[in-house]
């Protein structure tokens, strides 16, 4: 068994200083590497080169990945850990992984997406193959909130103590996509968009995004995601998407809403299998866009699609 | 002309064979662009068919699909080369992992000259 463990182990790791921090983390990661499992860290560059500087000669030994790059769309995390696994086990090698997707300069919607991502890496991986995965959470920068959500999405919780207790999570599970949406401002365009009537939602959205500034890369990335979701609308919503659109705080917001039921919750974060019929829309979508967020009830479907106006703030 | 609706002409070419696209695909039209693309292909003598993509405003993924299904199911038969590939297009390609078809080439150069057919 790998670092001891039988089975996937999401591991939260509360501290509040660089002490902590190293305590927690350089010990963990050396353990991996003298049993020589495959070590993945996925953290901001300062907090990178902190740990190469106490890891030595050992850091070479380590993946590192930039959190800002990697997981700046929070959906695109756990394919980033499924391709680590998926390249260590086909190698035979065990392995363990650092992950800090929430930090304080984490937009609110950002925050919401790593929350529900944490809880999701339960869901992928549970009942997988054996592996560890520790994510710092920094008590002394995060709203207290985001602690006790981190106590209950992580089964195991290293206090700032260093003491290893049960997390919260079997007391209040939730269901994956019932994080309710804030209310849109009132002051937005709407559109119904039926059959046959995608070329002029597209028009639609790419002037929009044109007088919100965005490049036309990006422009056409954003009218790529929209179409998609409004033709998963089409084809399994009800044959109607109804779209709003508006800008809010440093971002423009499509929200697209139709009568379909949705509960697939790892849906828009498996990387497509090689054939050709399987559906590709929402894994697109999540790699043209800076944030997708989804809420699907018996009700309906939500999709609200973000594109920061400002996509290169330093985090 | 091989197909026309509001938002999509697709004219048939000779010397080389193939089709040239104009305007755009999604899933108001592409079962239809399935059928042109078949029709393209059945009875063809020549190995390569070639498509223009230079004046494609969109394409969906559906629409992309359409073409990899194509190129696959004319495997040892054909082989589909894509001219003027959007850069949105190959990046969709790149992200949903059709790329590397080995049945579809993606070249830089311009469709040749070649002659529309009514």
């Amino acid at each position: 068994m790998p670092g001891g463990v039988d089975g996937f182990h999401h591991e939260a790791l509360l501290y509040s200083n660089a002490n902590d921090f190293l305590a927690g983390t350089v010990p963990f990661i050396e353990e991996g590497l003298a049993s020589g499992e495959a070590v993945m860290v996925v953290e901001l560059p300062q907090k990178i080169d902190l740990l190469r500087s106490y890891l030595g000669a050992g850091a070479l030994a380590v993946r590192f990945a930039d959190m800002a790059k990697v997981g700046a769309n929070p959906a695109l995390i756990i394919p980033t850990w499924r391709d680590f696994l998926t390249r260590n086990q086909s190698e035979g090698r065990h392995m363990r992984g650092i992950g800090e997707p929430i930090y304080a300069a984490r937009r609110p919607a950002e925050l919401v997406e790593c929350q529900r991502t944490e809880e999701l890496l339960n869901f992928a991986f549970d009942g997988g193959e054996a592996w560890r995965l520790l994510c710092p959470y920094d008590t002394s920068a995060l709203a207290p909130a985001v602690v006790s959500e981190a106590r209950r999405s992580h089964p195991y919780v290293h206090e700032v103590s260093g003491q290893i207790v049960s997390g919260s999570r079997a007391a209040g599970r939730r269901a994956p996509f019932d994080a309710p949406f804030a209310e849109a401002p009132r002051d937005h365009l709407s559109l119904v968009v039926d059959q046959g009537q995608l070329d002029q939602l597209r028009s639609l959205v790419s002037e929009r995004a044109r007088d919100a500034g965005l490049t036309e890369a990006r422009i056409g990335e954003l009218v790529s995601a929209v179409n998609e979701v409004a033709t998963n609308s089409l084809s399994h919503g009800g044959g109607v998407a109804y779209v709003r659109i508006w800008k809010e705080d440093g971002a423009l917001v499509c929200a697209l809403v139709d009568n379909g039921h949705f509960d697939l919750p790892l849906a828009d974060r498996e990387r497509p299998v090689r054939n050709t019929q399987a559906s590709r829309g929402l894994w697109l979508v999540n790699h043209f866009v800076d944030l997708a967020q989804i809420q699907s009830s018996q009700r309906g479907t939500e999709v609200r699609l973000h594109m920061w106006l400002d996509p290169n703030r330093i985090n | 002309m091989a197909y026309r609706d509001k938002q999509l002409v697709v004219w048939r070419m000779q010397r080389p064979s193939g089709l040239r696209l104009i305007g755009a695909v999604d899933v108001f039209n592409v079962r239809r662009v399935e059928e042109v693309l078949a029709g393209a292909l059945y009875g063809q003598c020549d190995f390569d068919v070639h498509i223009d993509l230079s004046l494609i405003e969109f394409m969906d993924v559906s629409g992309i699909r359409a073409l990899v299904s194509a190129a696959e199911r004319a495997e040892g038969r054909h082989r589909i080369i894509l001219h003027g590939l959007p850069p949105l297009m190959s990046k969709v390609m790149e992200v949903v992992g059709w790329s590397d078809s080995p049945t579809l080439l993606i070249v830089q150069e311009d469709f040749p000259q070649a002659e529309p057919q009514d």
